[in-house]
């Protein structure tokens, strides 16, 4: 894990999930401006926590709450006639209002709805060009840059169990759009083999159905000599392109499917 | 008709009863313990007294309603908190532009080389004033529950990585903005 992404993941813990993080623990042994980091922002957090947690409160306030609170507990039911005829009246008028606004829903859909969403899809060959520049041989410093990934356009749900077997980095998020939703997934990987090193570099994960031409392959397939390997997931639903920086990719791929096409 | 109205009265009262015996807290003891907590964190959602009062009343009333769906008291508070949240979204409209013109604004700031410690409570303010909503309240719970971005998550229920990008960045801004270096904003004039 890089200082930068360990820092993003810092942020996110509380003192006590710190304290009993394995992980946490060992990158600040061996890196003493991650520990000074944390330091800072330690007493950073003290002091925010402990302004945010005065505010300006009426001195009444709790009389007045308790009043309205108890009020409300004890207030008598309506009577049960009553109460069927305001649900009567309710239910018929919102019936009607429902069904009104039902129509215009399905007359404005049917003239404004489009069988094909073009502005959503991407050409694959595009994207991986532009991701081939920005992710074949990144560096630390280039990848620091990068915006922690943001779940809320495309879930990434389960990687397939051949890469589980890698070790990620957390995720950094890309947008190729317009709109403020992360198109593709990257991760920084590594993955060993006898306890030694044996491959790392960039995994992007893309949502298939964004992309028009992505690979139909679900086994890696790497250009001839170049450190690349794309596939899809068993499931279609998920593509990678993979930038093997140590190690050799066709190697990975038969480490992790035995062969490759 | 009578009768019906009995049966009905009875069950409300049934329903109440069962609201404060399923967690063993009362609805005195449940305002008492934690309307401090519901108030805070509703002044730092809403920014000003009268509404934080109005949401803090808001959130009691819905709780005591609902309290017979808790089964754990341990899990009271971070309840509370969310019924808070849910107020505040349906009082406040939401926009989007000030949300991608405050990811843009983190995106470019860099982190300070020093943390300044002195600021005040006019500076966090306008500080978390400058949040979305979105950052807004996953950074509050972290600071007011301290509880990290799993349970975070879970409260909110919004997917794990995105409270984690949330928390970093915002609390990357809260330090940009709290400390003397450069100070970017959200330019929200421009946004509207």
């Amino acid at each position: 894990m890089n200082c930068q992404t360990f820092r993003q993941r810092l942020d996110c813990l509380t003192a006590k999930q710190r304290a009993v993080d394995v992980e946490v623990a060992s990158h600040l042994d061996g890196c003493s401006d991650c520990r000074q980091f944390l330091a800072a922002t330690d007493r950073f957090d003290q002091r925010v926590s402990s302004v945010l947690k005065t505010v300006p409160m009426a001195e009444d306030f709790l009389d007045r709450l308790l009043t309205v609170v108890e009020e409300d507990s004890s207030a008598e039911p309506l009577p049960i006639a009553k109460r069927i005829r305001h649900s009567r009246a309710f239910t018929i008028v919102n019936q009607l209002i429902v069904t009104g606004l039902a129509i215009a829903v399905i007359f404005a859909a049917s003239s404004l709805w489009s069988p094909d969403p073009v502005e959503s899809q991407f050409d694959y060959a595009v994207a991986k060009s532009e991701l081939t520049q920005k992710f074949f041989h990144i560096t630390d410093n280039n990848w620091s840059d990068l915006a922690a990934f943001d779940y809320t356009g495309f879930q990434i749900g389960r990687l397939d169990s051949a890469v589980q077997k890698w070790s990620f980095s957390e995720p950094v998020g890309l947008d190729l759009g317009n709109d403020a939703t992360h198109d593709v997934v990257a991760f920084q990987f590594s993955y060993e083999k006898s306890q030694r090193l044996k491959w790392s570099g960039t995994l992007l994960v893309l949502p298939t159905e964004k992309f028009n031409g992505s690979p139909q392959e679900t086994l890696p397939g790497s250009s001839s000599g170049m450190q690349i390997l794309e596939w899809q997931s068993a499931d279609g639903s998920l593509t990678y392109l993979c930038f093997v920086e140590e190690g050799s990719a066709d190697e990975l791929a038969g480490a992790m499917f035995g062969n490759i096409s | 008709m009578g009768h019906q109205s009995d049966q009905f009265d009875e069950e409300m009262n049934t329903e109440r009863a069962k609201a404060s015996e399923s967690v063993g807290i009362s609805v005195q003891e449940l305002v008492t313990s934690y309307y401090k907590d519901v108030y805070r964190f509703a002044y730092r959602l809403s920014g000003n007294q009268t509404d934080a009062e109005d949401l803090t009343q808001q959130t009691f009333l819905i709780a005591c309603r609902k309290l017979h769906q808790v089964n754990d008291l341990s899990k009271v508070r971070s309840w509370m908190f969310t019924i808070v949240r849910n107020a505040f979204l349906k009082s406040t409209k939401h926009n989007e532009t000030e949300l991608s013109a405050f990811e843009d604004a983190v995106v470019a700031v860099s982190e300070p080389e020093e943390l300044n410690l002195n600021f005040d409570e006019e500076a966090l303010e306008l500080a978390l004033a400058e949040m979305p909503e979105t950052y807004r309240t996953p950074i509050l719970l972290y600071y007011f529950e301290e509880i990290g971005y799993k349970e975070i998550a879970e409260a909110l229920e919004v997917p794990i990585g995105t409270v984690m990008s949330r928390l970093s960045r915002g609390k990357k801004f809260l330090r940009s903005q709290l400390s003397p270096e450069e100070k970017p904003t959200t330019d929200n004039n421009s946004a509207k």
